[in-house]
């Protein structure tokens, strides 16, 4: 009997796992966060940290994590010719942008806008990434 | 950018599968640049002419 690749397991296993369904599931999920947040009445109070040890664990915690997701992008690289997983990563572009563009809005516009907390913002995240991912599945990359 | 994989698939009365298989890419991958929704990228061009015993002018044509 033939011996199974972990390769072909892996794509069958990616064939099972199809991105659009993962897709549909996080889009469902960050309108469901989205929901959930918004129901949340409690606030946390807010406590004045020392700007230092704010700033260098801040500093520290997003190096260690850029490290760590690149090495764990490089893992990606052999699948970068996919045409699935360009979509994945467009999306992934979209939704950092939106999100950020978001926050921006909110914060210049703080007084009259209702707050948003970062659950509202994983959600923009996710929500746009999703939907950053149906849009190139449905246009394709090329512009 | 246009091209001309259709046809050469066909010619070899390939499925889009058996060529993603070919060129260890999925088939979403073929199906999406043979309608034109994604250009492959510098190192597939080269081993889709490869396979093909071609150039890569002679595949891929500029719009």
């Amino acid at each position: 009997m033939e011996k199974q690749s972990p390769k072909s397991l892996w794509y069958r296993m990616c064939r099972w796992l199809k991105p659009d369904w993962i897709f549909v599931v996080l889009l469902t999920g960050s309108i469901v966060l989205l929901i959930l947040s918004g129901q949340k009445t409690d606030v946390a109070p807010l406590v004045a940290a020392p700007l230092f040890p704010k700033l260098a664990l801040l500093i520290g915690a997003t190096v260690i994590f850029s490290a760590i997701a690149t090495l764990g992008a490089r893992l990606d690289r052999k699948h970068l010719d996919d045409y699935m997983f360009q979509m994945v990563a467009n999306g992934a572009v979209i939704g950092i942008i939106t999100t950020l563009l978001v926050n921006m809005v909110w914060e210049s516009g703080s007084g009259n806008l209702p707050p948003i907390s970062k659950d509202d913002l994983i959600a923009v995240m996710i929500g746009s990434w999703s939907l950053g991912y149906f849009f190139y599945r449905w246009r394709g990359i090329n512009p | 950018m246009k091209n001309r994989l259709k046809v050469l698939r066909a010619e070899r009365d390939w499925s889009q599968a058996d060529l993603a298989e070919r060129l260890k890419v999925s088939r979403q991958s073929v199906n999406a640049i043979e309608t034109g929704k994604y250009d492959p990228s510098l190192p597939l061009a080269f081993k889709i002419a490869d396979l093909f015993e071609m150039t890569i002018e002679q595949i891929f044509l500029q719009d």
